[in-house]
C-alpha cells in the first residue's frame, strides 16, 4: 500500500466567467521514501492538486469528485478538524516564496515551535488559551523559550539540521533578518517539525538565486535520505525535477498526460506536450533555434469533450476529438494520455518518436 | 540601532512642530481686533485704563520680546494673569488638566474595548449579515454628532432610565465607583466615533491580513483557526490600527470641549470656552498651547508605538 | 455631393447618447451600480440640497417667525409636523431652512480649504526641496492642533458671524486638501508623461495644469466629499456651542443647544435637528466612501479631520 494514492480528484473553482477545472480528474501515487515531482506550466493545476492533497482549498473552489488515500485514511470522507490535525503533522506544506510565507512578526523560533506544540509532539508543551485568545496580544508574557523550553530546544534542532549556521542565535531573530535561502530552511525545519511522512513542495526554489537552489535541492534531498520522508515536488523547472525526483508527472490543463521514472521521461517522452516542453530547453551542446509549444494553455472553463492538447499538438487527428482519451500504458511505469499510443487504434502512428511527423492514419468512417 | 535612531528622528522633528505651536498660540492673542485688552475691558475701558494695562501686561514692546517672554514663562510653568480677571491662569489650568486628561482616555479605552473586536468579528464573518450590521453601525456611529449622542445619553441614561450620573467630575484616584460612574457618559458619547473608525480600520487591515501568504502557511502547519486569527492575523492588524487609535486621540482631544460642554465637566475644554465668552484672551493662549502639546505628545508615542511593534523596523 | 463615405452613413448621436457614453456617465455608472449605500448616500445629499435651493416653497412657515402666545412648544401635528419651540417657531422650517445654512457654510469652507490648500499641495509636491519642508511643517503646525479647537480659536479671534465660521472651518480643512494634493502630484511627478513633457521645454505651470492636475483631480473630489460631511458637522457643533452661526438664523446645532434646557419635556425640539444633521452627514459619508473606492482605491484621501 503506497503512503498517498489519489484517483479521479476533480477540484474546481466558481468564478465570474464560469466553472474553472483546474484539477480534472488526476490519479497520483506516492510511495514510502520517494520523490515524486509534478511538472507542468502555469494553470496546469499543479499547485491546486497539491492544495487539494493538504485540505487548504477555500471557497470559490472545492473538491468535487475523488479519493485522496493517505496512510490508509479516505481524506475525502473525513472531518475538516481531522484534516487540520494531519497538517503539519503527517503531511506539510512548504511555498515557493519564504519571505511572504512566514510571519514578520513572530520570531522564527517561535513559529517553528509553535508546530511542535500545535500538534502535541511534546507533552506538557501545548498552546495555551491566552495564546489563542484575542488578550494574549496585550498581555505581556515571557518568552516562549522560557515557557516551552524543550520545544525552543527542538526547533533550533531542527534548525541546525537543515543548515541554518548559529541555530540558537537565528532562532530569536526575525524573517526580515534571514537571507532568502536561509529562510527556505528555515521554512523546511518547520515543516518538518511534526515529522510528516509525506513533504510537498510548491515550487521551493523558485524565488531564490540559481546557487541557493541547489543548496536547497541537496537538503531535501539529505532529509529524504535521513528521515525517510516522501516528497511532493511541484516544479515548472525541469531541471530541479532532474536533481531530486523518482518519478515525475506532467501535468497540463488539469489533466496528468504523462507520468513515468524520471530517467525515462528525458530519454524516452511519449506524450507531445512532454516531448515538446523538452524541445523548449535550450541545449547546453548545440546552439539551435528553441522550438517553442505553439499556441497557449486552455483558459479551463468548458473544456471540450477532447483531448487538451490537440490544438496544439502536431499528431492531432480526428480520434483525439473523439472523448477525453484516458492513460495508456506505453511501459511498466510509464503512463501516457495520449491515443498515439492506444494499440488497439490501427489508425494511431506507431513510433511518435518520431518528431515532426504528423500521423496520417487512414479514416475509418 | 535603527528604533534608536527613528525615535531620535521623530523627536528632532517635534520641535519645529511645538515651536510653530507656540507662535499661533501666542499670536491669537494679537490677531484680536483692538488688541486683547480693549477686548477684554470691552465697553468698560477708557483710554488710561487701556494704556495703563497695556504697560502693565507688556503689551507696547516689540512682538518677539512679547514672545520669548512668553515662552520662558511657559517653560517654567507660569502662565501669567487673565487680563480680565486677574486670576492666576496656571492654577486655573493645573486644576482643569485631570478631568481632561480622564474624560480623554476613558473614551480612548470605550473605543478600543468596542472597536477592535467589533473590527474582527466583521472581517472574520465579512460580507455575511453580522458584517452588514456592524459595518452599519460604524457608519452611524460615525455620523451621529457627538453633542447629539451626548444629549439623547442624558435623556435616556439620566432622565429617562436614570442610573448615572449627568454631571460633574469625580476624580477616579480618589473615588475609583464614583469618578467611573461620572465618566460613563462621557466616554461613550466622545468614543462612540472613535470606535467606528477603529473597528473599520481594524477591519480593513485584518482583510487585508487574511489574504498574506503567511496566513496559508500557518493553515498548512495545522493550526487551528482561532489561534490563527487571534495570534498570527491580529498581531499584524493592530499595528496600523494602534496608529489610528493614536491619531484619533486628537479627535477626542477636540472632542472634550463639547462633551465638557454639556457633562458640564471642569476640564480645558470648558475653561476655553468660557474664556472665549469672558475674552480672556491669555487663558486661551494657555488652553491651547496645552492641547496642541499633548496632541503632539501623544502622536510621538504612537510613532514610537508603531516603530516598537513593527520587527521590521525595531530591528534593523 | 460632399460626403462620399463608402459605407452606408452612420447617425451622428444625439446629445442624450453622447452624454450616456461619456467618460463622466460610465464613472458615475460605476460608482453607484449595484452600490446600494452609494444610492442611498446620493439620494439623502440630493434631498438636502432640493431642501435648501427649495426652502422658501417648501417651508410652511419663516423660520424666525415668533408665535410665543398661540404655540409654544407643541408637539408635532399636522399644522407643525415636526412640533414648535420655545419661541413658537415652527421646527419644520427651521430645519428645512438650516439644510441651507449647513450647505453653505459647508460648501463655502470646502472651497476655501481647497483654494488654499490645493495650490500649496501643488507647490509643494512638485518643487519638492525646501519649499515643499516649509509648506508641509506649516501644515504640520495646524494639524498639531485637533480640528474643532483650532475653529474655535479661530472664532474667538475673528468674532462671531457666518463669514468667519467659514473661514474658520475653511483654515481647519486647509492642511488636508495640501496633504492630498502633494501626495497626487508625488506619485505622478515620476510618470513619463510629465518627464517628456520636461524634456520638451513645457513650462512647470503648463505643466502643472495639463499634466499634473487632471490626475489629481480625482482624490481631490473624494477628499472634498469627505471634508464636506465634517464641515457641516463642524459648522453644527460651532453652533451647539454658541460659536457658530449667530441668531435669530436656523442653525441646526443652534437648534439642539438652545432646546436643551426643554428636553425633558418637549424631545421632539432636540431631536428633529439632530437627526437632520446625522443623516444628512450619513448621506454625506455613503457617497464619500463609494467615491473613494471607485476614484481612489489607493486611499491617498484622509477621513477623519472630524472634530
Amino acid at each position: 500500500m503506497s503512503l498517498l494514492e489519489i484517483e479521479n480528484l476533480s477540484t474546481e473553482f466558481e468564478t465570474d466567467e464560469g466553472v474553472v477545472k483546474a484539477v480534472d480528474d488526476v490519479d497520483l501515487t506516492v510511495r514510502e521514501g520517494e520523490t515524486v515531482g509534478i511538472v507542468g506550466e502555469s494553470g496546469s493545476g499543479k499547485s491546486v492538486t497539491a492544495l487539494s492533497i493538504m485540505g487548504l482549498i477555500d471557497s470559490p473552489g472545492r473538491i468535487t469528485d475523488g479519493r485522496i488515500e493517505f496512510n490508509g485514511e479516505d481524506l475525502s470522507e473525513v472531518s475538516d478538524e481531522r484534516r487540520r490535525e494531519l497538517r503539519g503533522d503527517e503531511m506539510s506544506m512548504i511555498f515557493q516564496d519564504p519571505m511572504e510565507g512566514l510571519n514578520p512578526v513572530l520570531r522564527i523560533g517561535d513559529q517553528i515551535s509553535e508546530t511542535l506544540r500545535a500538534h502535541d509532539q511534546i507533552p506538557g508543551e501545548e498552546i495555551d488559551w491566552l495564546e489563542q485568545s484575542l488578550l494574549g496580544n496585550f498581555v505581556p508574557r515571557r518568552s516562549v523559550e522560557e515557557r516551552f523550553p524543550r520545544s525552543w530546544e527542538r526547533s533550533v534542532e531542527l534548525m541546525a539540521e537543515v543548515g541554518i549556521p548559529e541555530p540558537e542565535q537565528r532562532a530569536k531573530e526575525y524573517p526580515h533578518q534571514f537571507s532568502g535561502g536561509m529562510l527556505q530552511r528555515a521554512m523546511i525545519a518547520q515543516a518538518l517539525a511534526g515529522e510528516p511522512d509525506l513533504l510537498i513542495a510548491d515550487e521551493p526554489t523558485t524565488a531564490l538565486d540559481v546557487t541557493i537552489q541547489a543548496q536547497i535541492l541537496n537538503l531535501l534531498n539529505d532529509l529524504q535520505e535521513d528521515h525517510g520522508t516522501s516528497i511532493l515536488l511541484i516544479t515548472h523547472d525541469l531541471g530541479v525535477v532532474v536533481e531530486v525526483c523518482d518519478r515525475v508527472a506532467v501535468m497540463y490543463a488539469g489533466e496528468i498526460v504523462e507520468t513515468a521514472p524520471v530517467e525515462e521521461l528525458f530519454t524516452d517522452p511519449k506524450h507531445p506536450y512532454t516531448q515538446g516542453l523538452l524541445k523548449s530547453i535550450p541545449s547546453t551542446k548545440e546552439r539551435t533555434r528553441l522550438q517553442p509549444l505553439a499556441g497557449q494553455v486552455p483558459d479551463l472553463i468548458d473544456m471540450p469533450d477532447a483531448c487538451y492538447f490537440a490544438p496544439r499538438c502536431d499528431h492531432a487527428h480526428e480520434e483525439c476529438y473523439d472523448g477525453v482519451p484516458r492513460m495508456y500504458e506505453t511501459g511498466p511505469n510509464h503512463g501516457t494520455r495520449c491515443v498515439l499510443y492506444d494499440e488497439a487504434d490501427p489508425n494511431a502512428a506507431p513510433e511518435p518518436g518520431e518528431v515532426g511527423e504528423p500521423s496520417r492514419g487512414e479514416s475509418d468512417d | 540601532m535603527g528604533f534608536k535612531r527613528y525615535v531620535l528622528k521623530r523627536l528632532l522633528l517635534l520641535f519645529p512642530v511645538l515651536l510653530g505651536v507656540s507662535v499661533i498660540s501666542f499670536s491669537l492673542v494679537h490677531f484680536v481686533p483692538g488688541g486683547p485688552v480693549e477686548a477684554a475691558l470691552g465697553t468698560q475701558g477708557n483710554p488710561e485704563l487701556i494704556q495703563e494695562l497695556r504697560n502693565q501686561y507688556g503689551l507696547n514692546r516689540p512682538l518677539y520680546v512679547q514672545y520669548f517672554d512668553w515662552l520662558t514663562d511657559v517653560l517654567q510653568g507660569d502662565f501669567g494673569q487673565s487680563i480680565r480677571t486677574e486670576r492666576d491662569i496656571s492654577v486655573a489650568v493645573e486644576r482643569a488638566i485631570p478631568p481632561t486628561f480622564w474624560v480623554a482616555f476613558s473614551a480612548s479605552v470605550v473605543s478600543v474595548l468596542i472597536g477592535i473586536p467589533t473590527g474582527i468579528i466583521s472581517a472574520v464573518n465579512h460580507y455575511s449579515a453580522r458584517d452588514y450590521v456592524a459595518t452599519f453601525f460604524a457608519f452611524l456611529g460615525l455620523s451621529v454628532p457627538n453633542f447629539f449622542l451626548g444629549l439623547a445619553l442624558i435623556l435616556v441614561f439620566g432622565l429617562y432610565i436614570g442610573g448615572l450620573p449627568t454631571t460633574g467630575f469625580v476624580d477616579p484616584m480618589k473615588h475609583p465607583i464614583e469618578g467611573v460612574r461620572h465618566l460613563v457618559l462621557p466616554a461613550f458619547t466622545l468614543g462612540t466615533a472613535s470606535s467606528a473608525v477603529v473597528m473599520r480600520m481594524m477591519r480593513s487591515s485584518l482583510l487585508e491580513v487574511f489574504s498574506e501568504e503567511y496566513i496559508r502557511t500557518a493553515k498548512a502547519k495545522g493550526l487551528t483557526r482561532r489561534l490563527i486569527t487571534n495570534k498570527h492575523a491580529v498581531k499584524n492588524a493592530l499595528i496600523p490600527t494602534i496608529t489610528v487609535i493614536g491619531l484619533n486621540f486628537g479627535y477626542l482631544l477636540g472632542g472634550v470641549v463639547i462633551v465638557e460642554q454639556i457633562f458640564a465637566i471642569p476640564g480645558l475644554g470648558r475653561l476655553t470656552l468660557t474664556a472665549i465668552f469672558n475674552r480672556e484672551y491669555r487663558v486661551i493662549q494657555a488652553t491651547l498651547l496645552l492641547i496642541a502639546f499633548l496632541f503632539a505628545v501623544v502622536n510621538l508615542v504612537t510613532d514610537i508605538m508603531y516603530a516598537y511593534l513593527d520587527p521590521r523596523i525595531k530591528y534593523e | 455631393m460632399s460626403h462620399q463615405t463608402n459605407g452606408p452613413r452612420e447617425e451622428e448621436p444625439g446629445l442624450v447618447e453622447r452624454f450616456r457614453r461619456s467618460r463622466t456617465a460610465r464613472t458615475g455608472r460605476r460608482i453607484f451600480a449595484d452600490n446600494r449605500l452609494a444610492q442611498i448616500g446620493l439620494l439623502i445629499t440630493l434631498a438636502v440640497i432640493l431642501s435648501a435651493t427649495l426652502a422658501p416653497l417648501i417651508a410652511p412657515y419663516e423660520p424666525t417667525e415668533q408665535n410665543i402666545v398661540d404655540a409654544q412648544l407643541e408637539s408635532p401635528s399636522v399644522a407643525h409636523p415636526m412640533g414648535t419651540d420655545q419661541f413658537g417657531r415652527d421646527i419644520f422650517s427651521r430645519v428645512v431652512y438650516g439644510a441651507r445654512i449647513s450647505l453653505e457654510v459647508g460648501l463655502i469652507a470646502v472651497s476655501f480649504a481647497i483654494l488654499l490648500g490645493v495650490p500649496l499641495g501643488l507647490v509643494s509636491g512638485y518643487y519638492k526641496g525646501y519649499v515643499d519642508e516649509t509648506i508641509m511643517r506649516t501644515m504640520d503646525v495646524l494639524f498639531a492642533f485637533p480640528a474643532i479647537l483650532l475653529a474655535i480659536a479661530v472664532m474667538a479671534v475673528l468674532g462671531q458671524s457666518l463669514v468667519n465660521v467659514m473661514i474658520a472651518i475653511g483654515v481647519v480643512y486647509t492642511p488636508i486638501f495640501a496633504r492630498v494634493t502633494r501626495s497626487g502630484v508625488l506619485s505622478v511627478r515620476e510618470e513619463e508623461y510629465v518627464t517628456a513633457a520636461k524634456a520638451v521645454g513645457d513650462t512647470d505651470g503648463n505643466i502643472i495644469r495639463k499634466d499634473v492636475l487632471p490626475n489629481v483631480i480625482a482624490p481631490i473630489i473624494v477628499q472634498a466629499t469627505i471634508s464636506l460631511a465634517f464641515a457641516i458637522l463642524a459648522e453644527s457643533a460651532l453652533s451647539f456651542l454658541g460659536l457658530g452661526t449667530p441668531p435669530p438664523t436656523p442653525s441646526w446645532g443652534r437648534m439642539l443647544s438652545e432646546s436643551r434646557n426643554f428636553m425633558q419635556s418637549a424631545p421632539w425640539t432636540v431631536l428633529f435637528p439632530g437627526l437632520a444633521i446625522m443623516v444628512t452627514i450619513l448621506g454625506f459619508n455613503f457617497l464619500g466612501d463609494a467615491l473613494r473606492d471607485t476614484l481612489d482605491p489607493k486611499h491617498d484621501t484622509e477621513s477623519g479631520g472630524g472634530l
